[in-house]
């Protein structure tokens, strides 16, 4: 007995040898990122709609890593500071196997869909708030329990994530998709929603990629949850996205569409939402030495079709990193949606870390 | 039958040790081979561990606004036909959560002669592992202006890989004529 728990300590003792790179320590991080925001609108007929100081977000990002290969990875988010009120939620916490040229995920993870769904700190995006596109058509931040796995073919990266269903229900009586995420809480996993993405980044600065994400989500799970709901709501979100940050020019592009179809669900008409924005910046923060400063244009339609007209948004800004990992940001915008315009000024600051 | 189970146990642990010996090509073995597939298979190569003075290491770290991993780096010291050519280091910064492993290969003069991510360890940001990211700062020296967006191109999605990587070659150019003269 002595002589077989000896082995099997030697055994152990030579798998932690082998994750014991002398380049690779095993050990914790932490990270975060927030932001603060000053929001004010004012509908067609001058009259003040909204003013508002807000604390949008606050996360805390936690990860461990066993070994070079094998990590724990999580965060954790505090929306509008207060409970009740705002909004604590477990955004990521996933176990992670990475390899030179693939991965693997489970937990509580991040779909790939759209420039910000996984990449949404602050300083990464020009305006004060997400753009109106990432919240109507990309429901982001859109995190759910699932699997994941993923890799790179030279320039070319790929992933494919299987993550619980969405709500049906919840989605038509919403009448978009932001309404039907589920964000881990008891969710089920009937069809799977299946996210597929891709993309390019083989020439310096330039991102190109899109995703195509289905699910047939359940109206009513309720019933009998040993077998698949009669009544679901088919999801196909699609969509595609560019970035270019390189020579001191700025610019993104995102276009998606989603279709919403009814199978064996009472009083419903099919409907679908669709949206794109294109932003455009110059960095002339090296011409007066002062870090990086952006002013911007934005142009952007969202139509989540039961509303009727699309909202029409123009926005401009400025936005300032004194360092890389703060910015300091301020615009001006004008939503049109059938004959009313609202106008809207916001001033920002975000940190990462 | 304890014999028998004692026996498979050997076995066991002789694979497993057999299998882990084959399975560690370590770090160091690849940028050897690297170092041969970028300056040729004539090259001799002298490896050495330094220290780096306290007082150098704090001045460093100041100007580049970046911590060394260790207080020891593996170098190199590549030479053809009896003469020194080249000096080779690898060091690590930190991505989001794990360490990134870069090998820069200097000149005797300083200048980057080539780049190269060794282990890329986190599941975003890979690709700044592109030889297209990191053949822009071949050229580049301890005076050059080492800066995401103007002088080095960002990647979209990779933020924090490409500042933190981006600041530890420039440390590394930094260090270099401090340590020229400890090396073999």
């Amino acid at each position: 007995m002595k002589t077989k728990l000896s082995i099997i300590a030697c055994i152990v003792a030579c798998f932690t040898f082998l994750s014991a790179d002398e380049f690779f320590e095993a050990g914790s991080t932490i990270g975060g990122y927030g932001e603060l925001h000053l929001n004010k609108a004012s509908n067609s007929d001058g009259e003040l709609t909204k003013n508002q100081m807000d604390f949008h977000r606050f996360i805390i990002y936690y990860g461990y890593n066993w070994t070079e290969k094998w990590s724990f990875k999580s965060e954790v988010e505090l929306e509008h500071n207060f409970l009740p009120g705002g909004e604590l939620e477990l955004e990521q916490a996933y176990v992670n196997y990475h390899t030179d040229n693939w991965g693997f995920q489970g937990g509580v993870i991040l779909p790939s869909v759209g420039l910000l769904n996984e990449y949404h700190e602050p300083p990464l995006f020009l305006s004060v708030e997400r753009p109106t596109y990432s919240k109507y058509i990309i429901p982001t931040t859109w995190f759910a329990n699932g699997f994941a796995f993923y890799g790179k073919f030279n320039d070319f990266n790929w992933r494919i994530a299987l993550l619980e269903d969405l709500n049906g229900a919840a989605i038509i009586e919403g009448k978009n998709i932001r309404a039907g995420r589920v964000k881990g809480l008891k969710s089920t996993a009937f069809d799977w929603t299946k996210n597929f993405s891709a993309s390019y980044t083989g020439i310096n600065g330039l991102r190109f990629g899109g995703s195509f994400t289905m699910n047939n989500a359940p109206v009513d799970v309720s019933s009998n949850v040993n077998n698949s709901p009669d009544s679901y709501l088919a999801v196909r979100l699609f969509e595609v996205n560019a970035k270019y940050s390189a020579n001191n020019i700025y610019s993104v592009f995102e276009i998606g569409n989603v279709d919403f179809k009814g199978t064996e669900i009472e009083d419903f008409d099919d409907f679908k939402s669709s949206g794109y924005y294109f932003d455009l910046g110059y960095d002339v923060g090296s011409f007066i030495d002062c870090g990086k400063l952006i002013p911007w244009f934005r142009t952007s339609s969202v139509s989540t079709d039961i509303e009727g007209d699309a909202k029409e948004i123009t926005r401009f800004g400025l936005t300032w990193w004194p360092i890389d990992n703060v910015a300091f940001k301020a615009d001006y915008g004008t939503v049109k949606k059938g004959t009313s315009e609202d106008k809207e000024i916001n001033f920002g600051m975000g940190y990462n870390f | 039958m304890m014999k028998q189970i004692n026996n498979i146990l050997s076995i066991l642990f002789f694979l497993t040790f057999v299998g882990i010996s084959g399975l560690r090509g370590g770090i160091r073995e690849n940028v050897e081979k690297i170092l041969i597939d970028e300056l040729g298979d004539s090259i001799i190569l002298t490896h050495q561990i330094i220290n780096i003075p306290k007082d150098i290491k704090n001045t460093i770290q100041f100007q580049a606004k970046q911590k060394f991993f260790r207080d020891e780096l593996n170098i190199w010291t590549i030479s053809t036909a009896d003469t020194l050519s080249h000096y080779a280091i690898i060091d690590n910064s930190l991505g989001k959560s794990m360490p990134i492993t870069f090998l820069v290969i200097f000149t005797t003069h300083g200048e980057i002669r080539y780049t190269q991510i060794v282990k890329y360890r986190e599941p975003y940001g890979g690709e700044i592992s592109s030889l297209s990211w990191t053949s822009q700062f071949i050229g580049m020296w301890k005076d050059s202006e080492f800066k995401v967006g103007k002088t080095i191109d960002g990647i979209s999605g990779a933020t924090i890989s490409t500042h933190s990587v981006t600041k530890g070659i420039h440390k590394l150019s930094l260090l270099l004529p401090y340590i020229k003269s400890q090396l073999k």
